[in-house]
């Protein structure tokens, strides 16, 4: 969001209580224990392993994807096989 | 069969218009993309998601139109193929391998703009999350899986492009070549084609295994930092993963066609129209010429000849091949394709026509029909050549002791060496 001309952006002060969604900075939540991005303290292993997991996963579908490709491709000497034999 | 062909080369270029256009636009989209979220960093969410998507739309449609084209061209291929009958005639096959050829290049030019269009949608996409604010903190687990991602997508891509030029080129000299050195020509195209997508898939492993590894490590660092994935996040990584999963089970049929492709056989031209006459063995075959015949059309290499006719031309090619072969002993063989129940008397004619230009072996052409498992076509039914030979002597049994073509052809098969007198 850009601010109006003549806006004074909020103090940080300000930020911590209200926060500032539309930059990314959510509200401050003690209470709150789960992710934030702004690097409130996530430590927990669950967190990590969740992490972990959405990378290898991503990568691993990227993967098997670019292997299908080739296997997809690779079909036309099947196909060729066709012609003549 | 025509409709088929025709259908191929109408729709294929259509296809091949729009994935030109959506290769193009995908990567203007992803440059625009990036440039936006360079020189405007923070942007709303709603504009980071137009950002991000649409290039990945435009290169959607490009990969879907590719696809569609080769995979049109292949089903012609296949329709023609499985017919009723084999090709009719050596040059249709040699269009179609043309076709493909011709399809293939596309794909080699098109796997060559998927990569530029797929790293642009990737730089597209990251850039401007990577940009924002929010995500700079645990900006390196996203750089990680992006360089790997656009590594995967340039390797298979330009594994794709080289695959298909490998094969275009080999099926371009088939084009010209001899028809006996078609089958040989076709196995080296194909046989080195194969061995760069062996390295292809040997590429992916090791990308997807390192980019793996320092995502990982790199998430870790981003996580004690306090930055993970969210659940919205994990769903669509699991989707990822069930899409590569799915792509790539659906290949697992296609995969083992590749490495089991039909063995070299020769191809049966035997006439649909007439009954094959059935041999209890094969011969070899001899390049010979070709006597057609059937009722009031009896055909000498394609050309319609009366007994007479046929005796000046057997002279004419016997001639023709001691000028062209002056190394290779004259074989003198005639091979005639009739049907099994047709009299012998009314083909006899013919047949002492090739004696009287002095022609001394018959060979009886028929079909032997056999089936072929395939993962992604079923049962195949193949044709090929089959033949027996009949040496033409005055001394051999008479024309007459055999009623029909059938009988000829059975007691052929049952004796080696049967001589015919004509």
């Amino acid at each position: 969001m850009i601010p109006p001309s003549g806006a004074r952006r909020p103090s940080a002060k300000t930020l911590g209580r209200r926060g500032d969604p539309e930059h990314g900075f959510p509200r401050y939540d003690a209470r709150r224990t789960e992710v934030t991005l702004s690097g409130a303290g996530d430590h927990e292993p669950t967190a990590v392993a969740r992490s972990v997991a959405a990378v290898v996963m991503v990568l691993g579908g990227l993967a098997l994807l670019a292997l299908a490709a080739l296997d997809w491709v690779g079909y036309s000497r099947f196909v060729a096989s066709l012609l003549w034999r | 069969m025509l409709m088929a062909i025709e259908s191929v080369l109408e729709v294929a270029p259509w296809l091949g218009a729009v994935a030109l256009a959506g290769a193009a636009l995908a990567v203007v989209l992803g440059v625009v993309a990036a440039l936006v979220a360079l020189v405007r960093p923070t942007l709303r969410d709603t504009t980071r998601r137009v950002l991000s998507y649409l290039p990945a739309a435009a290169f959607s449609l490009f990969a879907v139109s590719l696809v569609a084209a080769v995979e049109r061209a292949r089903d012609g291929v296949i329709e023609v193929a499985r017919g009723p009958r084999a090709l009719p005639t050596a040059d249709v096959a040699l269009r179609f391998a043309l076709n493909l050829s011709a399809q293939l290049e596309a794909l080699s030019i098109g796997s060559i703009l998927a990569s530029i269009a797929g790293t642009a949608v990737v730089l597209g996409a990251v850039v401007p999350w990577m940009r924002a604010p929010d995500v700079r903190a645990g900006r390196a687990p996203l750089l990680a899986a992006g360089c790997g991602a656009v590594s995967l997508f340039a390797g298979v891509s330009l594994a794709m492009a080289r695959y298909c030029s490998v094969v275009t080129l080999g099926f371009g000299a088939v084009a010209n070549a001899d028809a006996s050195s078609r089958d040989e020509l076709i196995d080296l195209a194909l046989a080195e084609a194969a061995t760069g997508l062996a390295s292809a898939r040997a590429f992916v492993l090791v990308v997807a295994i390192l980019a793996a590894v320092a995502a990982i490590v790199l998430a870790v660092r981003a996580a004690r930092r306090g930055v993970t994935v969210r659940a919205p996040g994990l769903v669509g990584a699991a989707l990822v993963l069930a899409v590569g999963a799915a792509a790539f089970a659906s290949t697992r049929a296609m995969s083992y066609d590749a490495e089991h492709p039909l063995e070299p056989a020769e191809s049966s031209w035997f006439p649909g129209e007439l009954v094959a006459p059935e041999l209890a063995r094969c011969d070899g075959a001899s390049f010979a010429p070709t006597l057609r015949w059937v009722q009031d059309d009896v055909r000498l290499d394609n050309r319609r000849v009366t007994p007479e006719q046929a005796t000046d031309d057997l002279v004419t090619l016997r001639r023709h091949w001691g000028v062209l072969h002056p190394r290779e002993p004259f074989e003198g063989v005639v091979a005639v394709e009739a049907d099994a129940r047709a009299p012998l008397q009314e083909i006899a004619p013919w047949i002492r026509a090739a004696h009287a230009a002095g022609y001394s072996e018959l060979s009886i052409e028929s079909e032997r029909v056999s089936e072929r498992e395939t993962r992604t076509l079923g049962t195949l039914e193949r044709r090929a050549r089959c033949a027996v030979s009949v040496a033409l002597d005055d001394a051999g049994a008479p024309i007459a002791a055999f009623a029909t073509w059938q009988d000829l052809a059975r007691a052929a098969g049952a004796a080696e060496g049967l001589r015919l007198a004509p």
